[in-house]
């Protein structure tokens, strides 16, 4: 090996030992009691919900709460909760019949929360509001046609519907519905949330699913038709925990039991729309109301202490250091692997080929239905996170292997056969070095990629700056989503410019002569 | 054991392509023996398949009593020397480590190399300091002399070389043609050159085997086949490389 490529894998074999020693001293556990780890889904209602989960169990002083917000979704946050990744989360009644017991209409909190407490699961009471669905209307077409409730749709079959995937394809969604009702629309097509609500605004459609707490119906001037068959299920807010959790922190989980009942529908909707509108921060709207109610009993701290603490939690700082560390991991399996096979694939065609049409498959998963195969195998957090992106860095570093090798002079090698070379001999002496441009190349395009891709480790608990995107997207901010954007836009062009700095030490004097 | 290149019905075909048909030729040691030829006559892929890195589709090759197979590393290759046109130096390595790539990785010691290459720097006429620097920083010329001082730098028995001086300009070449010749005289290997230029070699070969087409049409000195030429096209090879048109006949 040349002292060069010895440079490269002491600096990336460093950069590792930083990293992981670091991951271990930030994952002490802080309290007397240890940390209690607060989940939440990403949209506003949860990271309410969640922070002030979160700002109960600091007020009791008995744990450290640490923040994993903006989860994927419900099913994803119940699998992390079950498996130990997170403690606790306020989720949905209706979401967790649909998920323990699949007979949703007939069972009972009660019957529920025996079910949960035999996979490990304690079960707080109701908070008070129902989030569930709802057919939402444009005010002005509700007045005109007469519509009140979802009967009244009955009449009106050139009403043009767009509903959001989820409510298109729940077994209680518009299908059933529909049958339920007898009603009949010309148009149904799906469509997410929030274009959806613009749809609706500018008249391209007259109906769409809504949730009965949301916080921009004001906003969106939109009328909710009463569900008068009693179809759709209760979707109840109740605290969710770890059944250790109630006897590891008896204190803190009677405070969180305080919140029972203090929810009701206008009071949610108030505090979805103060945060969706921008009035408040999340962690502002939590405290607020949580000392309105008096549940919380430490002093307010000192002023502007809302504003200086980052409304994440884990601040900038952490989130790089998450972000990069799941860059580099990844980066170093995909070189590990990705340089091999390269070679390998030059050497034997068939097989390089049949390999390179696998990674390039691999590349085709998109990242989120990568991370869903994963889950059930890797749990959640980083190591699916690192896994997805290490297959992702695999086909940019092989491919450039590949054609970096073919396009060495033919003659050249020859020449190093006759010279009495063998064939490791020149691989790691002729092969390797003359090709170093291209598969440094490939390198620098899978950092690159990974650094923009590891955003969507957010979604299954991993951090990084994608916690900030999805935190933005779920409550359209576009500040905060510029908070994970930027920093990610300079984390690529760091790297790029790494490597610029590296293909100097690393790439042959003679070849950029 | 008989001491020669020995090639017996030798044929090669690329792509259903024959490139050479039943070869039958011995070259003897201790001479320089030229493999002429224009372009396509099958003259390298000869030289190709005396060094090992191609196999024959029928027939055998055997150097010093022992027959010729593709093996990993070449069969003959500590016993040795190969040179191509513009020098086939490693363009990442500086002229010393071209030099002495193969001999540092059979684990010479740093002082005995240094002692080799200072050895060889003189034989060749080579400028010291030119040996730090990368191919691509030298001359045509150096590159060559750089060249030959890798194929020599075992100190083999055999020493290939293929169009060796083709990329170099007529002033530079003659230079270079002068130290050939006189590095085979004091080294007394056996040379087999590749070129596809009459003067070239009458001026280098004891034997010329003349191909054409895949065969070989003659084997003998320059004289042989100046004066007895074996087939028509010997004549034709022979008499088409102009001569210099005389002073006179310029002027007039």
């Amino acid at each position: 090996m040349t002292p060069r490529w010895r440079l490269l894998l002491g600096v990336l074999a460093a950069g590792l030992l930083t990293l992981t020693g670091g991951g271990g001293a930030a994952a002490a556990p802080g309290g007397p009691a240890g940390r209690i780890r607060v989940a939440s889904k990403p949209f506003t209602e949860s990271y309410i919900l969640s922070e002030m989960v979160a700002q109960l169990i600091e007020d009791v002083g008995e744990a450290t709460a640490e923040r994993r917000f903006g989860l994927g979704g419900p099913n994803l946050v119940v699998e992390a909760l079950r498996s130990g990744e997170v403690d606790v989360d306020v989720n949905y009644t209706g979401a967790l019949l649909h998920l323990f017991l699949k007979e949703r209409s007939t069972a009972t909190l009660e019957e529920l929360r025996a079910e949960l407490l035999h996979q490990g699961l304690a079960l707080g009471g109701a908070l008070g509001f129902n989030n569930t669905y709802a057919i939402a209307v444009r005010r002005k077409t509700s007045e005109e046609l007469h519509l009140r409730k979802v009967s009244d749709l009955r009449g009106h079959p050139e009403l043009r519907g767009a509903f959001t995937a989820d409510f298109l394809n729940f077994d209680d969604g518009f299908y059933k519905l529909q049958q339920v009702y007898g009603v009949a629309l010309s148009s149904v097509k799906p469509m997410q949330h929030a274009l959806a609500y613009r749809a609706l605004q500018s008249g391209e459609i007259d109906l769409t699913d809504a949730y009965t707490t949301d916080g921009t119906l004001p906003q969106f001037e939109l009328t909710l038709l009463e569900d008068d068959r009693d179809f759709f299920p209760k979707y109840y807010g109740v605290i969710v925990a770890r059944a250790e959790l109630v006897q590891r922190c008896p204190r803190s989980w009677a405070a969180l039991r305080r919140l029972e009942g203090q929810l009701d529908e206008q009071t949610m909707i108030g505090l979805n729309a103060g945060v969706d509108n921008k009035l408040r921060s999340v962690e502002e709207t939590a405290r607020t109301f949580l000392r309105a109610r008096g549940l919380l009993h430490k002093p307010e701290p000192a002023l502007a202490s809302g504003v200086a603490r980052s409304v994440l939690d884990s601040g900038l700082a952490v989130a790089t250091y998450e972000h990069l560390t799941l860059v580099v991991i990844s980066l170093l399996l995909s070189c590990l692997l990705g340089v091999p096979l390269g070679i390998i694939a030059f050497h034997y065609r068939k097989l390089g080929q049949l390999l390179v049409a696998a990674t390039g498959l691999l590349q085709t998963i998109p990242s989120l239905a990568l991370l869903c195969f994963l889950i059930p195998v890797l749990g959640i957090g980083a190591l699916p996170t690192i896994f997805a992106l290490f297959i992702y860095g695999l086909l940019p570093i092989a491919q450039s292997t590949i054609s970096g090798l073919q396009s060495l002079e033919p003659r050249l090698l020859e020449t190093a056969r006759i010279l009495g070379l063998t064939r490791l001999q020149r691989l790691r002496l002729i092969e390797l070095p003359l090709a170093s441009i291209s598969i440094l190349g490939g390198i620098k395009t899978a950092a690159v990629i990974n650094v923009a891709t590891a955003t969507i480790a957010a979604l299954i608990g991993a951090g990084g700056y994608g916690g900030y995107i999805t935190r933005g997207l779920a409550m359209n901010d576009i500040p905060t989503i510029l908070k994970g954007a930027i920093p990610t836009a300079l984390m690529a062009v760091g790297f790029h410019g790494f490597f610029e700095i590296l293909d100097r030490h690393l790439v042959p004097e003679g070849l950029r002569a | 054991m008989r001491l020669m290149v020995l090639i017996a019905g030798v044929s090669k075909r690329f792509a259903e392509k024959p490139v050479l048909t039943s070869v039958q030729l011995q070259l003897a040691t201790g001479r320089t023996h030229v493999l002429l030829g224009g372009s396509g006559s099958g003259k390298t892929t000869l030289l190709r398949l005396i060094a090992g890195t191609l196999a024959p589709d029928t027939g055998t090759i055997t150097v010093d009593g022992v027959q010729i197979a593709v093996r990993d590393p070449c069969l003959l290759a500590d016993r040795l020397g190969y040179m191509t046109q513009e020098g086939g130096l490693f363009p990442h390595l500086r002229a010393a480590e071209n030099i002495g790539l193969v001999a540092r990785v059979r684990g010479w010691k740093p002082a005995r190399l240094a002692a080799r290459l200072a050895e060889l720097t003189a034989v060749v006429g080579l400028e010291e300091g030119l040996l730090q620097r990368y191919p691509a920083q030298l001359s045509g010329g150096q590159r060559q002399r750089v060249s030959l001082m890798r194929a020599l730098f075992l100190n083999p028995q055999y020493i290939l070389l293929d169009e060796p001086l083709g990329a170099v300009d007529p002033i530079i070449r003659r230079e270079l043609q002068e130290t050939l010749k006189r590095v085979f005289n004091e080294l007394n290997s056996t040379v087999i050159l590749v070129t596809h230029d009459l003067g070239e070699a009458a001026f280098f070969g004891d034997t010329i085997t003349l191909l054409h087409q895949g065969l070989v049409l003659q084997h003998g000195s320059f004289t042989d086949l100046a004066l007895r030429p074996a087939h028509p096209y010997v004549s034709e090879f022979l008499m088409a490389q102009r001569p210099i048109p005389q002073l006179g006949i310029l002027g007039s």
